[in-house]
């Protein structure tokens, strides 16, 4: 008998037991819920960056309207920046709950503006969310284990493996077919909802492809692990609890291992002192002569070194000089920091090679655009806009321009993605 | 005795390093109900579990309607029928559905008259025949099995233990769907604790102990052809006294 017709049988077979059926469906409904719930998320994340982009340009008009000089429009006028969400950024909230991905931010020193938020509780990262890529993770594994475990084990326990093999000519192929159905259905049932609600949030054929191919092999690796347990000898409860303790090892043990591994390694930084570094050099700038700011200014940007010099007590190019110095202290502690980032984020893509569930997490959060990379990517938009705005109002600060309103129509605009 | 449908020669079956059938010989032709009677551990289940190719002899043979169960298992499987101790369907289908599935496996199209046809043979009552066959007794259950067995129109029949935990009239019903089936010439190899049943349809009887067959007895026919079964006491003598020795 040909393998389809075994598939067409086990299908009708398994198609008739309602626990099964109940297991694939509860499996459906919690990716359901999953996607629901991460494009709420992500909606919000949209709105709010709608009625805030809005908003911020109507304050910079205004602020640039009231403004009387260059330094005060660039002191007070706030410009939004962002990270967008990806059209598939519902599927895998990933460093969207942790890093910004919305920052206000001024012609000032730059490190305090990023790193502010640094010490914020982040009580996310603790919780975790109850996203799809979360469901095929960590709960997709066991819903495996829940449908296979006894798929052989409960057969001999029932003394219908003789039968069995007595009745069918070919006995392998029988639980060949009953194995690939169920975890068809395992399959189906995680990527039916994928594709129907996918497609309707938008979230590309191509990214949805990519996550098929994510849930595909994690189905298939956890079935082998399964099948590798359940054709064994042991009774059906024994597969269980092993296979449980198999989970809880590659979901839990191994990441929680991996932590601490990377946490001794790549100790990282403290954004807060990176924050702190700037603000004690910016305020610090108060109380010296003005030339022990502009001298290294103009040595590091020779571009501005012809400006006139400064007579008065207070003069804005030597503000924006001290902040621009208070960026430039701290900027080792902040490349040490984004590298130690990079580090422990290749580190854990290591981990990832001994824990499928951490695997499978960090490439739905790739296909999806909420990895750390794409936050580290962000991060670095953010400082290229920031040299713009500098960019832009340097020559109008140390050219000393007489004010214009005109002069600051020309003001960069944040490009999103 | 014509052209025997089973045929055990020379067997011996090892199982974990130990020698659990020794120099098994016995053949069952068509018609004919051969009981294998022993106590625990005397090798019963494992000389079906050979012939149906679930364990491979280490030496010897055994051969279903001229295929061997080592070499040809596809046709050995297509000429048997075999059914287990517990006579477990799937619980969670109803006694067509199980017939349906377990002729399917077998590679035959079910014809819904036949199995209606099937069912009455083995007076399954109509009202459990649609009913998942979780709430089924053992006598239930075997019923739909030697149903399918009729179905599968095999010319062998293996049995593990089939009237253990049976009740007396569920016995009798068995016993008359035992020779039902010796009257289409299907040849079945019966294993059983029960002395007293497996003299009562068998036509012969091997006394099975340590995986070797010490004794046989065979049924004998009365001027007009009837059965005179074997005399229980003759075995229960040759059983005693072997365990004596």
């Amino acid at each position: 008998m040909s393998l389809i017709r075994n598939i067409q049988r086990e299908a009708r077979f398994v198609g008739a037991n309602r626990t099964t059926l109940a297991a694939c469906l509860a499996l459906a409904i919690m990716c359901l819920l999953a996607i629901v719930l991460g494009q709420a998320e992500i909606s919000r994340q949209n709105d709010t960056l709608e009625r805030t982009l809005s908003q911020s340009r109507v304050e910079l008009g205004e602020v640039f309207d009231a403004a009387t000089d260059y330094g005060g429009a660039a002191y007070s006028g706030f410009s939004l920046t962002y990270n967008a969400p990806a059209e598939a950024a519902f599927l895998a909230i990933g460093q969207r709950d942790l890093s910004p991905w919305m920052l206000r931010i001024r012609a000032l020193a730059l490190e305090g503006q990023i790193h502010e938020s640094d010490n914020f509780n982040p009580e996310l990262s603790l919780a975790g969310r109850f996203d799809y890529a979360f469901v095929i993770a960590f709960v997709l594994p066991l819903f495996i284990i829940v449908l296979l475990y006894d798929v052989y084990a409960a057969e001999r326990d029932a003394g219908r493996v003789a039968m069995l093999t007595a009745t069918a000519a070919r006995p392998g192929r029988v639980w060949l077919a009953r194995v690939l159905v169920l975890a068809s259905g395992a399959a189906l049932a995680c990527l039916l909802p994928l594709w129907l609600l996918g497609l309707v949030f938008g979230a590309g054929a191509g990214n949805l492809l990519s996550v098929t191919a994510v849930v595909l092999a994690n189905v298939v690796f956890w079935t082998l692990v399964t099948c590798a347990l359940a054709f064994g000898r042991w009774a059906a409860s024994v597969n269980a609890a092993v296979l449980t303790g198999i989970w809880l090892v590659l979901a839990l043990l191994v990441p929680l291992a991996g932590k601490i591994m990377i946490d001794r390694t790549v100790p990282g930084v403290d954004g807060a002192r990176i924050s702190l570094l700037q603000r004690e050099t910016v305020n610090g700038a108060w109380d010296l002569p003005k030339a022990a700011t502009m001298e290294p200014f103009y040595a590091s940007h020779p571009e501005w070194a012809h400006s006139a010099p400064i007579d008065e007590p207070f003069h804005w190019k030597w503000y924006y000089a001290f902040q621009q110095m208070g960026d430039e202290a701290a900027e080792p502690l902040s490349r040490a920091y984004r590298e130690a980032i990079r580090e422990r984020d290749a580190l854990t893509g290591q981990v990832a090679w001994l824990s499928p569930p951490v695997a499978v997490l960090r490439a739905i959060q790739n296909i999806a655009e909420t990895d750390m990379a794409s936050a580290l990517e962000y991060e670095m938009r953010i400082r290229d806009y920031h040299a713009q705005i500098r960019h832009f109002f340097y020559p109008l600060l140390f050219e000393e321009v007489p004010f214009e309103r005109k002069n600051l129509e020309g003001f960069p605009v944040f490009s999103a993605r | 005795m014509t052209t025997p449908s089973i045929v055990v020669k020379g067997l011996h079956v090892t199982r974990q390093g130990q020698e659990v059938l020794s120099d098994l010989n016995f053949q069952v032709a068509a018609g004919e109900v051969f009981a294998l009677l022993g106590g625990n551990g005397a090798g019963k289940s494992t000389t079906l579990l050979t012939c149906i190719g679930m364990l491979k002899p280490s030496a010897g043979s055994v051969t279903i309607c001229g295929h061997s169960a080592a070499d040809e298992p596809e046709a050995v499987r297509r000429s048997l029928a075999y059914l287990s101790e517990t006579a477990s369907l799937y619980e969670h289908l109803s006694a067509r559905e199980n017939l349906r599935y377990f002729l399917e496996l077998a590679g035959t199209k079910p014809d819904p008259v036949a199995i209606e046809q099937a069912l009455d043979t083995v007076s399954l009552q109509a009202d459990a025949r649609d009913r998942r066959s979780a709430g089924f007794s053992k006598g239930m259950r075997q019923k739909v099995a030697i149903a399918l067995a009729l179905l599968r129109k095999t010319p062998v029949l293996l049995l593990d233990e089939p009237t253990s935990g049976l009740d007396p009239v569920a016995v009798e019903e068995f016993n008359r769907l035992l020779i039902t089936l010796c009257q289409r010439d299907v040849a079945i190899l019966m294993v059983t604790h029960d002395l007293f049943g497996a003299c009562e349809v068998s036509s012969r009887i091997g006394l099975l102990r340590d995986g070797h067959l010490v004794n046989q007895f065979e049924a004998s026919r009365d001027v007009n052809g009837k059965l005179i079964h074997v005399d229980v006491n003759e075995v229960k003598r040759s059983f005693a006294g072997r365990e004596a020795a």
